[in-house]
C-alpha cells in the first residue's frame, strides 16, 4: 500500500480537496448562499490545509532517495504527481477570490 | 418548400465576434484572445513536431529530451492557463451577477417549441404576454427571469451574450443589453425534440422613447371588429389556443397573437412575417415546422386564408 | 530490491534454462490450448486471441456503422432546408451516431485492444477470466446488434445521446424508442465493467516475472487506470440509467419537478460518468500512441515516468470537470469556476504526454509508415482539439460556444484525434501481430491522408459554423444566414472520411482472407513481448522480464522464449494454465488453471441480452423466463469454478515450484469479488447522494421516516448476517471435522439474515403510507431500499448455491475460494443495508 500511495498521494490530495470544496459550495448553496463569505473562509482554510498536505507529501517523497529500482522510478511517479497536483489545488483554490 | 429568411438572421460577421452589448462585448474579447493564444501555442507545436520529425541532428538534440516535456509540457502550460484562469474568472464575475431589486424584468418561458415571452412590473406581476420576441429598451441592462413549461430549452442571443438554459421547476437569469437600437437574432440552443432546428427568437432593443410607446401601445389591445378574417378566426377555432386581447379568442396553448401583426418573424423566428407567409403558415403549418403543435389549416379556402391573414397582419 | 512475496528474485538468474526440454512438451501446449475447428468451437472460444478479435471486429463494425449514419446527416445538412431525411429519423440517427460512437464503438474498441493485446505484452497465456470476457463480448455484440436494429423501425431514441430528461421522460418520449437506449446502455454497461475486472486482475496479476511497474508496458499502465476509471465512472450511468427507467415504468420522480424531482440530478449523474468517459477513451489510445511512436522512432519513450505520471493525473482529474457540461445551467458562480480550474487542470497531463511524444520522436528516427503517419497526424489534430478544449474551459466563452457547432468541431478533433487516429495506428501497427499479415502500406498512405484532409475539412469549417450561430442537433437550417456554404464544405470532408474508411474495410477483408501465407513477424523490430513468437497458447514459455523494451534490450530472448526456456514452457497435466505473479514486483505466486471453453457463458449472455431486449417490447412473462434462464445458465458456469485439483504444486522451469491454488487476498477471485463491491458501493454511494440532492431542493417534501423500533430490528438482523459472513471464512479454515458444514451454515444464516432485513425495512417504510410514485422522497428511499434489496437476493442466491455445493461435495475445506468470496460478498451486502437505512432513517434528521 506505502508504493500505491507514494506514486498517487499527491492526486489523492488533489481529490480530498476538489471533493470538499465542491461540497462546501453546495452545502453553502443549501442552506444560505454560494456568496457566503464564511463558506469561502472555510473553502481557503481547507485549500491551506490540503497544500500543507501536499508539500508534507512531497517532503516525504523527498527523503527516499536511497531507494533503487523500481522504487525510485514509483518515487519519480509520485514526485510528479504531488508536482500537478499542488498546481492544481492552487488553481482551485483562486475562485474562492472571485 | 423554400423559406424566405427573415433579413435580421445574418450570420456574417460572426455574431458570436460582433458582441453588440456590455454582456457580449468582453466575450468576444475573450475569443479573440483565446484564438491568438491557440494559433501561437499550435505554431509552436508544429515547429518542435517539425524540428522532432525533419530538423538537422544539431536542432533535433534539443528538443529529444525530458527538459522538453518539462518546458513544453508542464511550465509553459501552467504560466498561460493561470493567466487564462485569472483572466476568466474575472470575465465571468463581471458579466454574470446576480439579479437586483429595480431592474426590468422579462419572464420568457421555453415551450416546445417557440417562447412565451411576459413581462413584469415592479412586484413581478404579469403586464402583458407577448411571443417569441422580446422588446428591450436601448442602453440599459434588463433581467430575463428563464423558466419552462416542458422540456429543457437553452436560450441564445449570441450578439447580445452567452446562453442560459431554462429549466423545469427551476428559474435562471439572464441579463440583456443591446448597446444600440436594432434587431437581435437567438435560437433555442438546448436540444429540445422534434423541430428544435427551427425555434428561433428575436431581441428587438428600442431606444428608450421608442420603447415607452411600445409598451403603451402593446399594453392596448389591436383588434378591429367586423372584418372577414376575424370571423375565420373565431369560426374555424383559433381561439382555443390563441389569445387575441379584446375579443374573445382567450386561449394559452400558443402565442399571443394580440399584436401578431407588428412582429418581425413567424412561427418562432423562422419567416419573415407578410400576408403572404401568414396564410402559407396557416394552411401548411406542419409542413414548414413539422411536429410543432399547431395543425396545418389546409381546410380553409384561398379566400379565407387571405382574409384571416390580413386580419392577423392588421393585428400591429 | 526487497521482496514483496518473500520470493527470492535471484532464482530469476536460473534463466534461461540449459537442459533440453523434455520430448512431447510443445506438443501437449499446443494441444491444451488447441484453437477451434468446428464452427461450434469458434463460437464457444474463449481464448482472447480469438474473443479480442472477435471483439475488435465488432467494435469496428459499429464505427462503420455510427458512420454511415454521419454520412446521411451530411447529406441532409450539405444544404439548407434539404428534404433528404424527415425531421423524425434526422433526431434518431444524430443520437444514435452519439451513443453508437461512444458506447458500442469508442469504449469497447479500447477494451477490445485490450483484450487482445494485453496477455501477449504482459506474457500470460491468457486473461485471467476468458469466459467472463467472451460472455461480455456475446452480450454486447447481441445487444447492440439489437439496439441498432432498431433504427430499422423507427424505434430508435431521439433524445440525443446524454438524453436529458424530461425530454426523455414518458411525458415527452411515450415510445420504447427512449427504452430502446436504456437497453443498449445497459449491455455496455455490463460488458464494459466484465472487461474493466479482466484488465485490472490481468495487469496486476498476470504480468510476466520481473515486470516491475517501472518496466510494466505503458500501454498496460493505459489499460489498467481505463479499468478503474471505469469502475468509478460507470456506476454513475447505471444508477442514472436505473433511475431514468423505473421513472419511465413505475413513475417514480427522480426527474420530474412537479413530485419533487430534478432534471439537473440526471445531468450531475450522467455526465459524472460521461466526462471520465472521453478520458477512459482517450487514456488507452494514448497508451498506445506512447508505445506505438517509440517503437515507430526506436528509441526509448522520453520522460517514461512523467507520461505515466500524467496518465494517472488524467484518470484522478477526470473526474472534477463533470460540471463544465453545465456552464450554462445556472449552477452557483464559485462551483462552476470550481470545474473552470479543474477543467484546465486536465489539459497538463495531455500537454506532458504531447511533448513526451514530440521529444521521443526527436530522440529517434520517425519511421513513416502508416502507423507512424497516424500517431503523427493523430496527434496534430489532438494538440488542436486539446486547444479549443482551453477554450471551451473558460467559462465566459463556453456559454457562447456550449451546444453550438463550435463545440461538434471540438469534441471531434478530439475524440479523432485523441481516439481514432491512435486506434488506427494501433491497428496498423499491431496487426501483423494478429494476423500475421500486414495491411498494405501503399493504401494505408492513401487512407491516412485521405482520412486526414477530411477531417480537417469536415470539421474545421465547423469552428465557424458555431461561432456563426449555428446550434448542435439542428435537423436543418434555414438559407440566408452564411451557414451554407461551411456546411457544404463539411460534408465533403465528411465524405472524404468516409473513402477512406471504405478503403481500409475492403484492405482488411483482403488481409482476413482464409488463404495465403501467413508470416509477418516482428516487421517494426517492436520491443515489447507481443512480439514474441506466439500461438494460440500466446508464448511457448513466459520470460524474466528485465528491461520496459525486453526485445531490445534481452538478446536472443525471442530463441530462448520459442525454446521452451524459461516459466511454464508445457501445459502440466495437460490443463490450460498461466502464471499469477504479486502486483507491485511480479514475483510468481501461484499457477491459475484457466478455464476451457464451454458453452454456459454463451447461452448465459443470449439469455442476459435476451432478458433485457425482451424487457423493452414489455412481454414481461418471457423476460422472466429469459431472465431465470440467464441466472441459471450463469449459475452453471460458476459451478465448475473452484475445482479440485490433482497436484498442489506445479513446477514452473528450473525447479521453481509454486502452488495450483491460492486463497485470500492473494487469489485473483478476490481481486475480482473486489472490483465487483466496489462497483457496488459506488452506484450506492451515488444513489445516496441523489437521495440528498433530491432533499436539497425540496425539503419541504419530506416526511417522518418509520418509528425507530424497526430500525432496531432491521439493523440488528443486518450486525448479526454480516458477522455471520465474516465468521464463514474462519470457520472453514478450522481444522476440524464438521469446518465445511459451520461455514455453510454461517453463509446461510448470513443471507437469511439480509434477505429478512430488507423485508422488515421494505414493509417498515410502506406502512407509513409512503410510496415511490409519491414524491421524491418516496422515490429515492425505494430505489436505495431497492438496490440493497437486489444485493440481498442476489444473496439468497448465493446461499442457496453454496448449499447445492454442499450437497454435491464440491466444498472443501482446503478450497476456501467459494466461501471467501460468498462471505465477502454477504458482509458487503449487510454493511451497505446499514449504510442505506441509517442514511434515509436518520437524514435530515427526523429521525430519532
Amino acid at each position: 500500500m506505502t508504493r500505491w500511495l507514494r506514486m498517487t498521494g499527491g492526486l489523492l490530495i488533489w481529490a480530498a480537496h476538489f471533493i470538499g470544496l465542491y461540497l462546501m459550495s453546495s452545502a453553502a448553496d443549501v442552506w444560505s448562499s454560494s456568496e457566503a463569505a464564511g463558506a469561502r473562509w472555510m473553502g481557503l482554510v481547507f485549500s491551506l490545509g490540503c497544500l500543507v498536505a501536499v508539500i508534507a507529501m512531497a517532503v516525504w517523497l523527498g527523503k527516499q532517495q536511497g531507494k533503487g529500482g523500481p522504487e525510485a522510478w514509483e518515487r519519480r511517479v509520485g514526485l510528479t504527481g504531488v508536482l500537478v497536483a499542488g498546481v492544481s489545488i492552487l488553481w482551485q483554490t483562486v475562485p474562492l477570490a472571485f | 418548400m423554400t423559406i424566405e429568411t427573415p433579413a435580421v438572421l445574418s450570420g456574417w460577421p460572426p455574431p458570436v465576434l460582433d458582441p453588440a452589448g456590455p454582456f457580449a462585448g468582453p466575450v468576444a474579447t475573450v475569443a479573440w484572445v483565446l484564438f491568438v493564444m491557440g494559433a501561437v501555442v499550435l505554431t509552436l507545436v508544429l515547429i518542435a513536431l517539425g524540428v522532432a520529425l525533419f530538423g538537422p541532428p544539431r536542432w533535433k538534440r534539443r528538443v529529444a529530451g525530458e527538459k522538453l516535456v518539462w518546458i513544453g509540457g508542464l511550465a509553459f502550460p501552467v504560466v498561460v492557463l493561470t493567466g487564462l484562469l485569472i483572466y476568466g474568472l474575472s470575465v465571468t464575475a463581471r458579466v454574470a451577477d446576480a439579479p437586483r431589486p429595480g431592474e426590468m424584468r422579462v419572464r420568457v418561458t421555453g415551450e416546445m417549441w417557440w417562447w412565451r415571452v411576459a413581462y413584469l412590473d415592479d412586484q413581478g406581476r404579469e403586464i402583458v404576454q407577448d411571443a417569441n420576441e422580446v422588446h428591450i429598451p436601448a442602453g440599459r441592462p434588463v433581467v430575463l427571469e428563464l423558466e419552462s413549461a416542458d422540456v429543457i430549452h437553452s436560450v441564445w442571443i449570441p450578439r447580445l451574450g452567452g446562453k442560459t438554459d431554462m429549466i423545469p421547476g427551476r428559474r435562471n437569469f439572464m441579463r440583456l443589453q443591446a448597446d444600440a437600437a436594432g434587431v437581435y437574432a437567438g435560437q433555442c440552443a438546448e436540444y429540445c425534440g422534434g423541430p428544435h432546428a427551427l425555434m428561433g427568437l428575436v431581441v428587438v432593443a428600442h431606444s428608450p422613447a421608442d420603447f415607452a410607446a411600445w409598451r403603451l401601445k402593446q399594453a392596448a389591445p389591436a383588434a378591429v371588429s367586423g372584418v372577414p378574417g376575424a370571423a375565420v378566426f373565431t369560426a374555424s377555432g383559433c381561439g382555443a389556443c390563441h389569445t387575441i386581447r379584446g375579443t374573445e379568442a382567450n386561449g394559452l396553448a400558443g402565442p399571443d397573437l394580440t399584436h401578431v401583426g407588428s412582429r418581425q418573424t413567424l412561427g418562432a423566428g423562422i419567416l419573415p412575417n407578410n400576408q403572404g407567409t401568414m396564410a402559407g403558415w396557416i394552411a401548411d403549418s406542419q409542413g414548414i415546422k413539422p411536429g410543432n403543435r399547431m395543425p396545418s389549416y389546409s381546410v380553409l379556402s384561398g379566400q379565407e386564408l387571405r382574409d384571416v391573414a390580413a386580419y392577423l397582419e392588421s393585428l400591429k | 530490491m526487497t521482496s514483496e512475496t518473500g520470493f527470492d528474485v535471484d532464482k530469476y538468474d536460473r534463466f534461461p534454462t540449459t537442459e533440453p526440454r523434455p520430448a512431447g512438451e510443445l506438443e501437449q501446449l499446443e494441444q491444451a490450448w488447441c484453437g477451434p475447428r468446428t464452427p461450434w468451437e469458434w463460437i464457444t472460444a474463449t481464448n482472447n486471441n480469438i474473443i479480442g478479435v472477435y471483439y475488435v471486429g465488432a467494435a469496428m463494425l459499429f464505427f462503420v456503422l455510427a458512420g454511415v449514419l454521419a454520412l446521411l446527416m451530411r447529406t441532409q445538412l450539405a444544404l439548407p432546408m434539404t428534404g433528404f431525411l424527415a425531421q423524425d429519423t434526422y433526431n434518431q440517427i444524430f443520437t444514435m451516431h452519439g451513443t453508437v460512437m461512444m458506447f458500442l464503438f469508442a469504449v469497447p474498441a479500447v477494451e477490445a485492444l485490450g483484450v487482445l493485446l494485453l496477455p501477449q505484452m504482459l506474457g500470460a497465456r491468457d486473461l485471467p477470466f476468458p469466459r467472463l470476457g467472451a460472455y461480455a463480448f456475446w452480450a454486447y455484440l447481441i445487444g447492440g446488434l439489437a439496439f441498432f436494429c432498431s433504427l430499422f423501425f423507427g424505434l430508435a431514441p431521439d433524445g440525443g445521446w446524454f438524453m436529458y430528461p424530461p425530454l426523455t421522460s414518458m411525458t415527452y418520449s411515450p415510445g420504447i424508442n427512449a427504452d430502446f437506449w436504456l437497453l443498449g446502455i445497459g449491455f455496455i454497461e455490463i460488458s464494459a465493467i466484465a472487461g474493466a475486472i479482466e484488465i485490472i486482475v490481468g495487469v496486476l496479476k498476470t504480468r510476466a516475472p520481473g515486470m516491475t511497474l517501472d518496466k510494466l508496458p505503458v500501454f498496460a499502465w493505459a489499460m489498467l487506470i481505463f479499468a478503474c476509471m471505469i469502475i468509478i465512472a460507470f456506476p454513475s450511468i447505471i444508477l442514472a440509467t436505473l433511475l431514468l427507467e423505473l421513472e419511465r415504468a413505475l413513475g417514480w420522480p427522480f426527474f420530474d419537478p412537479l413530485k419533487g424531482g430534478d432534471p439537473m440530478l440526471w445531468q450531475h449523474l450522467f455526465w459524472f460518468f460521461g466526462h471520465p468517459e472521453v478520458y477512459i477513451i482517450f487514456l488507452p489510445a494514448a497508451g498506445a500512441m506512447s508505445t506505438i511512436i517509440p517503437a515507430m522512432a526506436r528509441t526509448p519513450l522520453v520522460g517514461h515516468p512523467l507520461v505515466v505520471m500524467a496518465m494517472l493525473a488524467t484518470g484522478f482529474i477526470s473526474f472534477g470537470v463533470w460540471a463544465h457540461h453545465m456552464f450554462t445551467t445556472g449552477m452557483p458562480q464559485i462551483s462552476i469556476n470550481y470545474f473552470s480550474a479543474a477543467s484546465m487542470a486536465v489539459s497538463v497531463p495531455a500537454g506532458v504526454q504531447v511533448f513526451a511524444w514530440i521529444a521521443t520522436m526527436a530522440a529517434g528516427r520517425m519511421r513513416f509508415s502508416t502507423p507512424g503517419l497516424f500517431a503523427v497526424g493523430g496527434m496534430v489534430i489532438f494538440v488542436m482539439g486539446g486547444l479549443t478544449g482551453v477554450m471551451v474551459a473558460m467559462v465566459p466563452f463556453d456559454w457562447q460556444a456550449h451546444d453550438s457547432y463550435f463545440i461538434v468541431a471540438h469534441l471531434h478533433y478530439v475524440l479523432i484525434g485523441g481516439m481514432v487516429f491512435p486506434l488506427f495506428a494501433a491497428i496498423y501497427y499491431w496487426l501483423p501481430m494478429s494476423s500475421a499479415r500486414p495491411l498494405s502500406e501503399s493504401w494505408g498512405k492513401w487512407i491516412f491522408w485521405l482520412m486526414f484532409a477530411g477531417h480537417n475539412l469536415a470539421f474545421m469549417p465547423m469552428h465557424l459554423t458555431g461561432l456563426m450561430g449555428m446550434p448542435r442537433r439542428v435537423y436543418t437550417y434555414l438559407p440566408g444566414r452564411g451557414w451554407d456554404l461551411p456546411n457544404f464544405i463539411s460534408t465533403i470532408g465528411a465524405f472524404m472520411f468516409g473513402l477512406a474508411v471504405l478503403l481500409w474495410v475492403i484492405d482488411m477483408i483482403r488481409n482476413f482472407r482464409p488463404f495465403g501465407p501467413r508470416e509477418a513477424g516482428n516487421i517494426h523490430d517492436g520491443p515489447g513481448l507481443e512480439w514474441l513468437p506466439s500461438g494460440f497458447y500466446s508464448v511457448r514459455s513466459i520470460p524474466v522480464v528485465k528491461s520496459l523494451y525486453p526485445l531490445w534490450d534481452q538478446k536472443g530472448l525471442a530463441e530462448d522464449v520459442a525454446a521452451g526456456r524459461y516459466f511454464l514452457p508445457g501445459a502440466a497435466r495437460g490443463e490450460r494454465q498461466t502464471l499469477v505473479t504479486s502486483p507491485l514486483n511480479a514475483e510468481p505466486q501461484y499457477v491459475l488453471r484457466i478455464p476451457r471453453p464451454s458453452g454456459w457463458h454463451l447461452f448465459g449472455a443470449v439469455f442476459t441480452a435476451g432478458f433485457f431486449l425482451i424487457l423493452t417490447i414489455q412481454a414481461y412473462a418471457a423476460a422472466v423466463v429469459s431472465g431465470v434462464l440467464a441466472i441459471y445458465c450463469i449459475m452453471r458456469w460458476c459451478w465448475f469454478l473452484d475445482a479440485p485439483h490433482t497436484r498442489k504444486t506445479t513446477e514452473i522451469g528450473a525447479g521453481i515450484r509454486v502452488p495450483n491454488y491460492v486463497s485470500g487476498p492473494s487469489s485473483h477471485g478476490w481481486w475480482a469479488m473486489v472490483i465487483v463491491l466496489i462497483v457496488g458501493g459506488m452506484v450506492c454511494l451515488l444513489a445516496g447522494f441523489s437521495y440528498v440532492f433530491l432533499w436539497s431542493r425540496r425539503p419541504d417534501l419530506w416526511q417522518a421516516p418509520p418509528p425507530i423500533s424497526s430500525l432496531l430490528v432491521s439493523v440488528g438482523l443486518l450486525a448479526v448476517a454480516g458477522l455471520c459472513a465474516l465468521a464463514a471464512p474462519r470457520a472453514v479454515r478450522v481444522a476440524r471435522d464438521g469446518a465445511v458444514s459451520a461455514a455453510t451454515g454461517l453463509l446461510v444464516l448470513a443471507s437469511a439474515g439480509v434477505i429478512a432485513a430488507s423485508i422488515v425495512e421494505g414493509r417498515a417504510w410502506w406502512t407509513t403510507g409512503l410510496q415511490p410514485d409519491f414524491s421524491s422522497q418516496g422515490a429515492s428511499v425505494y430505489a436505495l431500499l431497492s438496490w440493497a434489496g437486489t444485493f440481498a437476493a442476489i444473496g439468497g442466491l448465493m446461499g442457496l448455491y453454496v448449499v447445492l455445493r454442499r450437497l454435491f461435495g464440491r466444498l472443501a475445506a482446503e478450497r476456501p475460494s467459494t466461501v471467501d468470496l460468498i462471505g465477502l460478498f454477504l458482509a458487503f451486502t449487510a454493511a451497505q443495508s446499514i449504510g442505506v437505512i441509517l442514511l434515509v432513517r436518520l437524514f435530515p434528521g427526523s429521525g430519532l
